[in-house]
């Protein structure tokens, strides 16, 4: 079965910001945040699963995350947590997405701005 | 459906496109741990472990593209991934010039804690260099000997580390270099000592000569010499762990 991947421009950003909020809530490691972003956008988000990788090392280099090689299910795995400059990164993400969101809303939805009156 | 990834051809071009070897090792062991997963979550259903293993890696993805996100990403992590024009185009001129005013302000920051610590045993305001002591002397004339050499070293070693770091080709640093020993060839220094109060000069000045000292070669070689040396090093790293043969089962691998 073929799967379809997309990456408009629109979706920069979104990566980080999915893999910021789900390590929010646990630790995980590779494998397990791509399933879970699967899981969570009911596959209606794809990524390239070894691309996922590249990112994690930067949001780790940037001090977001921090990473430590772990036993998991009796097998070695690097886990990622968030860290908290992480967290106040997520919250500052979140805030700046829900923004995007509502404004793009509001064109595609067609409200009309007033204009303002002449003198 | 793709092939079987292959961590040495992975590896080799992520080096070729300028990721340093260790961040290198790290991905491909990933990668190959991720590969280990899907392959892990396929156990119990249909199909060869061959069938598993090639789809383990078309979910993981091909290597054109995986090479291609993981250099952007670990481009994005630093300012001169990110800028190298600026970094090693426009910046270098500029920086050695900042390098040569900081290495000046730190000899007169060094004479004026010696003479406020050691009094008289370092000062030689107002005398002719006849009377200064020996040591301070040899200091001076090691100072004006190093100042055309140690500021053009320190950012070249500078810019080669960034180098490194950045993700881009080696060609990058390698230029920065170029620029450096231009600008180390191209200073001179002239220093008369005092015969009488008042009668010393100091010259610092850049200027381009038909026919360049023997002195001026060599500190325009210095940074080319240590640029070389540094980009070689970053670029042939000693090698940690061996390739293993294929991301997954190796003994497929063998038999491919």
């Amino acid at each position: 079965m073929s799967r379809t991947r997309t990456n408009p421009d629109y979706l920069n950003g979104v990566p980080e910001l999915l893999i910021l909020h789900l390590l929010s809530r646990r630790p995980m490691y590779g494998y397990e945040i791509v399933r879970a972003i699967e899981e969570s956008t009911e596959q209606a988000l794809e990524f390239g699963e070894g691309c996922i990788y590249p990112v994690l090392h930067r949001l780790e280099a940037g001090g977001s995350l921090a990473s430590r090689r772990e036993l998991v299910g009796g097998r070695s795995r690097v886990v990622y947590r968030v860290t908290p400059a992480g967290k106040k990164k997520l919250v500052q993400s979140e805030n700046h997405w829900r923004a995007i969101v509502a404004a793009v809303e509001k064109v595609l939805r067609g409200e009309e701005h007033e204009r303002p009156a002449l003198a | 459906m793709n092939g079987p990834l292959s961590p040495d051809r992975l590896a080799r071009e992520l080096r070729r496109r300028g990721l340093p070897a260790e961040y290198v090792e790290r991905l491909i062991e990933e990668w190959q741990d991720h590969v280990d997963d899907l392959v892990v979550s396929q156990e119990g259903g249909h199909g060869m472990e061959a069938e598993k293993i090639c789809l383990a890696h078309h979910r993981v993805g091909d290597e054109p593209t995986l090479v291609d996100t993981a250099v952007k990403e670990f481009r994005k992590r630093t300012f001169a991934g990110r800028h190298p024009v600026l970094t090693f185009l426009l910046a270098p001129i500029p920086l050695t010039v900042v390098a040569w005013i900081l290495y000046f302000f730190t000899g007169y920051l060094v004479g004026c804690v010696a003479v406020f610590l050691g009094g008289d045993w370092f000062r030689i305001e107002g005398k002719p260099f006849a009377e200064w002591p020996a040591y301070v002397l040899w200091a001076q004339m090691a100072f004006v000997f190093a100042a055309p050499i140690v500021p053009p070293l320190l950012v070249t070693m500078l810019t080669c580390r960034w180098g490194s770091m950045s993700g881009r080709s080696w060609l990058w640093p390698a230029t920065a270099c170029l620029l450096f020993a231009f600008l180390a060839g191209l200073f001179h220094i002239n220093v008369e000592y005092p015969y009488a109060p008042g009668t010393g000069k100091l010259m610092i000045c850049l200027f381009f000569s038909k026919r360049p000292l023997n002195s001026q070669l060599l500190h325009c070689a210095i940074p080319l010499i240590i640029g070389a040396f540094l980009l070689f090093r970053h670029g042939h790293p000693r090698r940690r762990t061996p390739p293993a043969a294929s991301l997954g089962d190796p003994t497929l691998a063998r038999a491919a």
